[in-house]
């Protein structure tokens, strides 16, 4: 569970002013942004954008084109689990299955306290471990019924 | 360096640096494509242009791969081409296939159909059937602005609407969101674009995506009447073509001329249509008791011979206004010198500018394709994007090559391209009068003409003229000493000497009350003082109009053959594309009617016999749809002259972008964008406070 | 064949079963006399490269130093080395083991790599996903500029910046011109080719990019000679690899072997062997999702390398093994890798945007068997529309396993379609 901030305008701005000595800022600046705010926020749109020197429409173009990149927040847990071959070979579909019903969710969507979102990722690259998941950054291996409740439990769902 | 190439069994020698699809074209082929377009950027993301190479074992798309680029053959023989073999036929055939999996089919009721590259190539070089039995994907419609109505379900991401507008047009709002099949071009937050050449995106989309909203469901292309001509909105003269329907203008679209406006025009240029209909004097008025009363033009003609008959030539002027044919001009200063009047003026503004030193004190001398070797660029009390649009896109154009040092001494706006401003009143100039020669090798002024229209006029123009001495704006084999006007009349207008003769009145002057009978040639941006008499001869019912003691219904730019000089002094004509409204005439026989009627018969009974007076009278009109070379010695007269400037900033002569002729007053489209635009700017201004 | 000895192991913690830290490295041997090979030259470095027969381990398996080789030498412009640590092909999972418990050797390659040809500056461009690995690699990194191994006026006196870049959840940027774009970033689509990145590349200067392994293996290449390396494997296959068995065996596994190891002897010496056995095996991917499949009955004599997977019409890729047993539903799992390709197409260019998803969509229902007979051929067709008329390799991965698909199993997909067919029927009367 991860705790962010209210979006700011002033905080972008320095977000983007401590990242502008690197080239390339923009992903490691939009990067920054979601780990500060838990999403990149339409209004940290114009912000980037005038900073950078780039268009809005060049900046919102990022964000829609990399999927990790949030405009809304995310659930206090975010749990995303593999659905790639691997995986899926060792039966991951019905361990999303498992977790859409007791969510009582669809995979791809937030449940309605806010407390858990739930994604599917496609690889981890931990085929060898599979099924895998992640669950706030961390990497679970072999995913089972078992472990997916203690998670979800501990997500408060 | 050239290279040989052999495409489809013929053999070519092109150069080093031509792209495979201008080889292949070259050779004879036809090579079908989508996203590629000679203006833009290279995107290559249509696939449509593919062709077979031999030794490749992947079809290449032509568009992007410079025929120097090609791997040599072993042997040395020239690489072999095949854009009808079956790998290329196949390769096309899916790509045509898949464009047209998720485009609807909905062309009958599609404003591109008819002129549609979709339609056309897939007819060309499509396979009969569908082979798709999924459902279509559907887009949600952007709003993009008002001119552009959008059918996004039709966009095949060609990306070229998005390449305008952030390459030609500069502006930043258009983009394309997403990835994948989910992808779609918007702008960012569905916000309207704030563009003079919007509308140009919209002749480059290749399907029904984009299209124009003030033409929507109007008249398919194929029954309409195609008539090539040139724009007056402004001085640039673009190339249009006007399509017509009956008696109807239908719409205005660009024509290419790489020497002018490459093939974009402004939305001004496009959408004015509307306002040709509209406040037409389309029948003589005469005022009667304080109100203006239909008129035969018997009754017209002789209210005015009376007047001109009646009163002494010193007390007649002549005043020309923005949309005056030089055809018109012409056979007015004919009339007024027979009748010895002296007061005539063609600068209704009250320009600063002396046709007497010469045409290089008053033209574009660089010409507008000469921006593209410019290495410094001042503007001087213009703003070229509300301006000149088209014009401005050039200058955006060599900006985008890299190179170039643009500074502004005026209004600090918003140009589509990066400045130093260097002030804001005319004193900003002085320090380089003495400069020492900057290092650049093409300087370049650009002067707004309406920047001379104040006091202190001339001596702006003069210090201009030392400064650009100083900076090597003119020297020899480079003279990039720019007047950029605002009005298509104004450049003829000075060619003819349509100002003051001998102690003859300004335009000013006439206009407060120095003169009883004023003949107004569609003067509309003047106010003329109670008291005179005015004879109003224009196509529209605008100020000039209304201050009227009788109206002479003349003809607009679509109804007549007009001679026309640009900023550049470049003589262009219009043609007619249709008649005239009611009992409006061609202008010029209005006035040689007149002067029959006041027994001073005009020398000339044909358009033809007045243009070769014409002709005689200002050789520089004769050279149509060129430049002739331009003396520049009147810049080194100019730079003699003094004066006393004032300390006062510069200000935009283009209040109104989209409201700066009778025409595009009348124009309802026109009346939207620019209430638009004010709201959009009251925004900006509010959120800036 | 005998199982790769362990004194030519290069991947000496792959399993992190040692210390990552810096000076435990050094103790495995690595930043053993990087100086005296810096010495040697660019030239030799990349002659050595050359001659080891090292093949891109990325997936192309293009030689890695005749890439090297393409770069300019005497260029007024900064060169670049970029690595790809992308990771993303479903199947793989490599790069992960040696940026998180070897990261010195990919640290020393880049050293090598970047000084060979000319570059000062070296990006590493780690996928979205792999957070704990920047972190890990990020402390190598750290630890390695703290002894002055890389950095400004380093002990090998060659000038040498190291900066990690994260992505952000896009497989296309993993193609190596969309992964410049992102690393600029913008937007990960590819890149029009010419020009090559060796000529124009990241931010308009040379530029290589490499796959995470191919550079980790090269401080053993140059320190045991090209001789030593172009020894192990097969001819035009040289060196060891690490290979990434998945799916259905008992013990999945990373493992490196030498390039050419039957495919059999991997999975059960490696292994554990298939669930239930050889004889339940029903086909393997061979490569990560991209490559075709290659059905049991041609897996009995199969080697692992780029030229005998060719043979059978498949592919080595990143040597990402998954394996299939008897109960997999092989039409559903290419229906997957189907959908995952057309979840990451850019969009950019029309065959794999609108391709893609056709594909996808008629495999959904040939899944189910909702479909017709002759609709197996117009999908190998449409795979044909893609394959080779895209911008990037994307078209051709998104095609490969469609068309493995239809070659080996047609039958099963009309056995489907029947199945479907006559269970309609039958409810219909």
């Amino acid at each position: 569970m991860t705790v962010h901030e209210p979006w700011s305008e002033e905080r972008t701005r320095s977000i983007v002013a401590a990242h502008t000595h690197l080239e390339g800022p923009m992903m490691p600046i939009l990067h920054a942004v979601q780990e500060a705010f838990g999403f990149v926020p339409e209004a940290a749109v114009p912000v980037i954008a005038h900073e950078l020197n780039l268009s809005r429409a060049e900046v919102h173009g990022v964000i829609t084109f990399y999927h990790d990149f949030r405009r809304q927040p995310a659930g206090q847990t975010v749990l995303k689990v593999c659905r790639a071959e691997a995986c899926q070979s060792m039966g991951c579909e019905s361990l999303v299955k498992h977790a859409e019903d007791r969510l009582g969710i669809a995979c791809g969507e937030t449940t309605a306290d806010g407390r858990v979102t739930f994604e599917t990722i496609y690889c981890l690259g931990l085929c060898a471990t599979a099924p895998s998941a992640m669950v706030d950054g961390q990497i679970i291996g072999r995913l089972d019924t078992a472990k997916l409740d203690k998670i979800l439990a501990e997500a408060g769902a | 360096m050239t290279r040989k190439l052999v495409v489809d069994g013929t053999e070519i020698e092109v150069e080093d640096g031509t792209t495979l699809m201008h080889a292949c074209e070259a050779a004879g082929a036809e090579i079908p494509r989508f996203c590629y377009h000679e203006r833009l950027s290279i995107a290559g993301n249509c696939r449509m242009c593919l062709v077979e190479v031999e030794g490749s074992p992947k079809p290449i798309a032509s568009c992007a791969m410079l025929v120097n680029d090609l791997p040599p053959n072993r042997d040395g023989s020239p690489k072999k081409i095949f854009t009808t073999s079956k790998v290329a036929r196949k390769a096309r055939e899916g790509v045509m296939e898949f464009l047209l999996l998720n485009h609807p089919l909905d062309c009958p009721i599609c404003d591109q159909g008819g002129e549609c590259d979709l339609q056309d190539q897939a007819m060309a070089f499509g396979l009969g059937g569908s082979r798709y039995d999924e459902n279509k994907r559907a887009v949600e419609d952007k709003y993009i602005g008002p001119l552009i109505k959008t059918h996004m379900t039709r966009c095949i991401h060609c990306t070229r609407c998005v390449r305008f507008m952030t390459e030609i047009a500069g502006v930043e709002e258009l983009g394309l969101i997403g990835r994948g099949e989910d992808a779609e071009i918007t702008t960012y937050l569905e916000k309207g674009i704030l563009s003079e050449m919007s509308a140009n995106a919209v002749d480059l989309c290749p399907v029904g995506a984009l299209t124009h909203r003030p033409w929507a469901h109007n008249a398919r292309p194929w029954e309409l009447k195609k008539t090539e001509s040139i724009d007056v909105m402004d001085a640039v003269g673009s190339a249009i073509r006007i399509d017509t329907r009956g008696r109807e203008v239908m719409r205005i679209l660009p024509r290419n001329n790489d020497a002018v406006n490459e093939e974009w025009i402004s939305d001004k240029t496009r959408h004015v249509v509307d306002g040709l209909k509209a406040q037409r004097l389309d029948r003589p008025y005469v005022r009667k008791n304080g109100r203006l009363v239909a008129a035969t033009w018997t009754e017209a003609m002789d209210a005015v011979a009376q007047r001109l008959k009646s009163t002494t030539p010193s007390r007649i002027g002549a005043i020309a206004g923005d949309l005056a044919g030089a055809e018109e001009m012409f056979a007015l200063r004919e009339l007024m010198a027979g009748l010895g009047v002296v007061n005539l003026d063609c600068r209704q503004a009250g320009e600063a500018l002396d046709p007497a030193i010469g045409r290089a004190g008053y033209v574009f001398n660089s010409t507008i394709e000469g921006i593209e070797a410019a290495d410094a660029i001042m503007i001087i009390g213009a703003n070229p994007r509300l301006d000149a649009p088209v014009l401005n896109a050039r200058i955006r154009k060599r900006w985008r090559q890299g190179g170039l040092l643009v500074g502004v001494i005026g209004e600090a706006a918003d140009l589509g391209y990066s400045y130093n401003h260097l002030g804001r009143s005319p004193a900003a100039l002085q320090q380089f009068v003495d400069h020492a020669p900057p290092a650049k090798v093409r300087p370049m002024f650009i002067l707004g003409a309406n920047a001379l229209a104040r006091p202190d006029g001339a001596a702006i123009l003069a210090l201009a003229a030392q400064a650009a001495h100083s900076l090597g704006v003119i020297k020899d084999g480079w003279n990039g000493f720019n007047i950029l006007h605002t009005t298509a009349a104004r450049v003829a207008g000075l060619d003819l000497r349509f100002v003051p003769g001998p102690n003859g009145l300004t335009a000013a002057q006439m206009a407060a009350g120095g003169v009883d009978v004023v003949f107004n040639l569609g003067a509309d941006e003047i106010d003329i003082a109670p008291g005179a008499f005015v004879i109003y001869q224009g196509s529209h019912g605008d100020r000039g109009a209304n201050r009227a003691d009788v109206i002479l219904p003349g003809s607009a730019y679509t109804e007549k053959s007009a001679t026309f000089a640009n900023t550049e002094g470049r003589a262009q004509q219009t043609v007619r594309a249709v008649f005239p409204p009611g009992e409006a005439r061609e202008d010029w026989t209005i006035l040689r009617a007149l002067s029959a009627e006041i027994g001073r018969p005009l020398p000339f009974d044909t358009l033809e016999q007045l243009r070769a007076k014409m002709y005689a009278a200002a050789p520089d009109l004769a050279a149509i749809n060129m430049v002739r070379p331009v003396d520049p010695k009147a810049l080194a007269t100019l730079a003699e002259r003094t004066g006393t400037i004032r300390d006062e900033p510069f200000r935009s002569p283009v209040r109104d972008f989209y409201l700066t002729n009778p025409i595009a007053r009348a124009s309802q489209i026109m009346a939207e964008l620019s209430a638009l635009r004010h709201a959009a700017s009251a925004k900006t201004l509010s959120a800036a406070e | 064949m005998a199982m790769l000895a362990d004194h030519d192991r290069i991947f000496t913690n792959l399993y992190g079963l040692h210390d990552q830290g810096l000076k435990a490295a050094m103790r495995r041997g690595q930043w053993d006399g990087t100086k005296l090979l810096i010495e040697q030259g660019h030239d030799w470095i990349i002659n050595e490269m050359k001659q080891s027969g090292l093949r891109g381990r990325g997936g192309a398996g293009f030689p890695t130093g005749l890439k090297w080789s393409f770069m300019p030498k005497a260029d007024p412009r900064p060169s670049y080395l970029v690595i790809n640590a992308d990771e993303s092909e479903p199947g793989s999972c490599k790069d992960r083991e040696i940026l998180r418990h070897d990261p010195q050797l990919l640290i020393e390659g880049a050293l090598l790599a970047s000084y060979a040809m000319r570059a000062h500056n070296c990006y590493i461009y780690l996928r979205g996903e792999y957070i704990r690995e920047r972190e890990a690699l990020q402390r190598a990194v750290d630890e390695a500029y703290a002894a002055k191994l890389i950095g400004k006026n380093n002990i090998h006196g060659w000038d040498f910046e190291l900066y990690l870049h994260h992505g952000a959840g896009a497989y296309i940027c993993g193609e190596e011109t969309a992964l410049l774009e992102s690393l600029e970033g913008k937007k990960g689509q590819p890149r029009l080719k010419p020009p090559f990145p060796a000529n124009v590349g990241l931010y308009g200067a040379p530029t290589t990019i490499n796959n995470v392994e191919s550079i980790a293996v090269v401080p053993d290449i140059l320190r045991r000679g090209a001789t030593w390396f172009a020894s192990l494997g097969k001819p035009n296959n040289a060196g060891t690899k690490l290979f990434q068995i998945s799916g259905h065996v008992n013990k999945p596994c990373v493992v490196e072997e030498e390039m050419g190891i039957p495919l059999r002897q991997l999975i059960e010496e490696h292994s554990g062997g298939v669930r239930g056995g050889w004889d339940n095996l029903l086909a393997v991917i061979p490569g990560g999702s991209s490559v075709p499949l290659v059905p049991a009955d041609m897996c009995h004599d199969l080697t692992m390398d780029f030229d005998a997977l060719l043979k059978v019409k498949s592919g080595l890729g990143t040597a990402a093994i998954i394996v299939m047993d008897k109960s997999t539903d092989v039409v559903r799992a290419i229906a997957r890798i189907s959908y995952f390709y057309k979840h990451e197409s850019c969009g950019q260019c029309t065959p794999c945007r609108e391709g893609t998803g056709w594909m996808w969509r008629v495999l959904e229902r040939m899944a189910e068997g909702r479909a017709e007979k002759r609709e197996i051929d117009l999908l190998l067709d449409v795979t044909k529309q893609v394959e080779g008329h895209t911008i990037c390799a994307l078209g051709d991965a998104a095609a490969w396993p469609v068309q493995g698909l239809i070659r080996h199993f047609r039958g099963e997909i009309e056995k489907r379609i029947d199945t479907y067919h006559s269970g309609h029927k039958e409810a219909a009367e």
